[in-house]
């Protein structure tokens, strides 16, 4: 068993050392510099793949691999002096083909606020705490924590959020939008993303979709809202065994399925559609769930 | 017999109201009239309903949504000509204008039919053109001169962003578009839906959201 580990160990480390090993056609990044702990990072360009980790320290690194002929601007205010309190970094893409390739990890505080701005590209983030600003147009995002703000941008990527943000903005026009977790204030929007979120505790959401799907599967806070608005997608809502809710349903022509309670939804006006309402438990919150032609689902 | 009770004379003697010899003179009349008998009893059957009437009645429930929508449909004025269309954006081109617009036609033609039937809209669009309340149409200029701002910002970024891209945000606006012409349509049909304000100004804050994003993003993505 011992040296299974061993091997397992040497094999990771050999790997590490050829993903940060420069090869012929890219440029080692290296940049380390005393930071204050809520510094301001801003990094923008044409990199495909970008990890943010929060840690303790008072510095910040960004170690990676760029291709040869992109030029990464901001290293030059990385001297001594006192700590930094912002940073800039603009990464200039190589003028080959598929030249936003460059791979960068950035450590900072955890109290940091980052944001980040690529074209395609995927963008991990954990364990910060500050602010996060993260925009692309495909790729994705993916974002480990409770930063207390996020604001998540993409046109066709895919944002994945696990933790407990306290005030969330999510919009893409196809990406997936998922968010496992609690929120205090979130806001999803997206045109035709399917948007799920689950688990925890939401206190005031708002969801709008076009065409895209929607599933809430977690609790509205004690006198919480949600509201979820679409156009043609079918919202799903699971309510919990102890959900103390009142919801409000209206699809101007869709259906509505009810298996929640014995209450059947009645004709919406002029007998289209359909409307429900219902109180659960002593409707402690509210949910406000409307659909112009998509389905209504309310489940245990 | 041409002579007949004077209404009023008739009105008292349902109501009792006559003195004994003009009293007399009127039954008298009456029962060779059939004229006058048939009024005198239709006053009576009619003062008969009004005591069977409750002291007060109370409005029914939908009252003032149907005087509410009465006042709003008169309230009701046309957009301006130019208002409904929006200048040309760096992805429209007329094969693609008219194009747009026999898809949105048909669509917002489909979902009127889905809705009111065949035969209801048949004769509801040539009976009466509808019209967005005063209130909607005030939100949704504002809706439009966002929009109109944003595509030409996004004009003028246009080259600067990927093929790709730019197709991405086409299918998308024509995505919503739809959904604003579907949900236009039906609140014109229907302007006392609650949901249907919501469910449309929810459309254009996506299609102002979509425009916004797209100015913001980055050359050459």
């Amino acid at each position: 068993m011992m040296i299974v580990e061993t091997v397992r160990l040497h094999w990771l480390l050999g790997a590490l050392a050829l993903a940060t090993t420069p090869v012929p056609g890219q440029q080692k990044v290296d940049a380390r510099v005393a930071v204050t702990r809520d510094v301001h990072v801003r990094i923008n360009g044409a990199f495909g793949e970008l990890r943010v980790t929060g840690w303790e320290k008072d510095s910040l690194v960004l170690t990676g691999l760029l291709p040869k002929d992109a030029r990464l601007d901001g290293m030059g205010g990385m001297g001594g002096g006192p700590p930094a309190k912002g940073l800039k970094f603009y990464i200039e893409g190589s003028s080959r083909p598929g030249g936003a390739s460059g791979s960068l990890e950035l450590f900072v505080p955890f109290g940091a606020t980052v944001w980040a701005k690529s074209g395609s590209a995927r963008i991990a983030v954990q364990g910060v705490t500050g602010g996060l600003d993260l925009n692309i147009v495909g790729g994705s995002i993916t974002v480990t924590g409770n930063p207390r703000e996020l604001n998540v941008e993409s046109m066709d990527g895919a944002v994945e959020v696990t933790g407990a943000p306290v005030w969330m903005r999510a919009k893409t026009a196809t990406g997936a939008i998922v968010l496992r977790g609690s929120c205090t204030d979130a806001g999803v929007t997206t045109v035709a993303g399917a948007v799920t979120l689950r688990d925890g505790t939401f206190e005031r959401t708002r969801i709008e979709t076009v065409t895209g799907d929607v599933t809430f599967a977690g609790a509205v806070a004690r006198a919480g809202s949600l509201t979820i608005d679409s156009h043609s997608g079918t919202i799903s809502m699971h309510v919990g065994a102890g959900a103390s809710v009142d919801v409000e349903a209206t699809t101007i022509i869709g259906d509505i399925l009810n298996s929640v309670t014995s209450r059947r939804p009645a004709p919406g006006r002029e007998g289209r559609g359909a409307e429900l309402t219902l109180t659960l438990g002593t409707g402690d919150a509210h949910a406000t769930l409307r659909s112009f032609k998509g389905n209504i689902r309310l489940t245990r | 017999m041409t002579d007949h009770l004077a209404w009023e004379t008739l009105n008292d003697l349902a109501d009792d109201q006559l003195q004994e010899d003009e009293r007399q003179a009127a039954e008298v009349h009456v029962q060779s009239c059939p004229t006058c008998a048939a009024s005198l009893a239709a006053l009576r059957e009619a003062l008969q309903a009004a005591h069977a009437l409750r002291d007060s009645v109370s409005p029914p429930d939908d009252l003032w949504a149907e005087v509410r929508g009465t006042i709003e449909r008169r309230k009701v004025a046309r957009l301006a000509p130019d208002m409904t269309y929006l200048p040309r954006g760096w992805w429209v081109t007329p094969g693609r204008v008219a194009a747009a617009s026999l898809i949105l036609v048909t669509l917002s033609s489909a979902v009127t039919i889905a809705i009111l039937g065949p035969t209801t809209a048949g004769t509801f669009a040539s009976a009466d053109i509808p019209s967005l309340a005063v209130s909607w149409q005030a939100a949704e200029r504002g809706y439009q001169s966002s929009v109109l701002e944003l595509r030409t910002q996004l004009a003028t970024n246009a080259d600067r962003l990927a093929p790709s891209t730019v197709a991405a945000i086409e299918q998308s606006l024509a995505t919503i578009d739809v959904a604003i012409a579907e949900a236009r349509e039906a609140l014109l049909r229907d302007p006392l839906n609650a949901a249907l304000p919501e469910l449309l100004a929810s459309n254009y804050r996506q299609k102002i959201e979509l425009l916004r994003r797209a100015t913001q993003l980055a050359p050459s993505t």
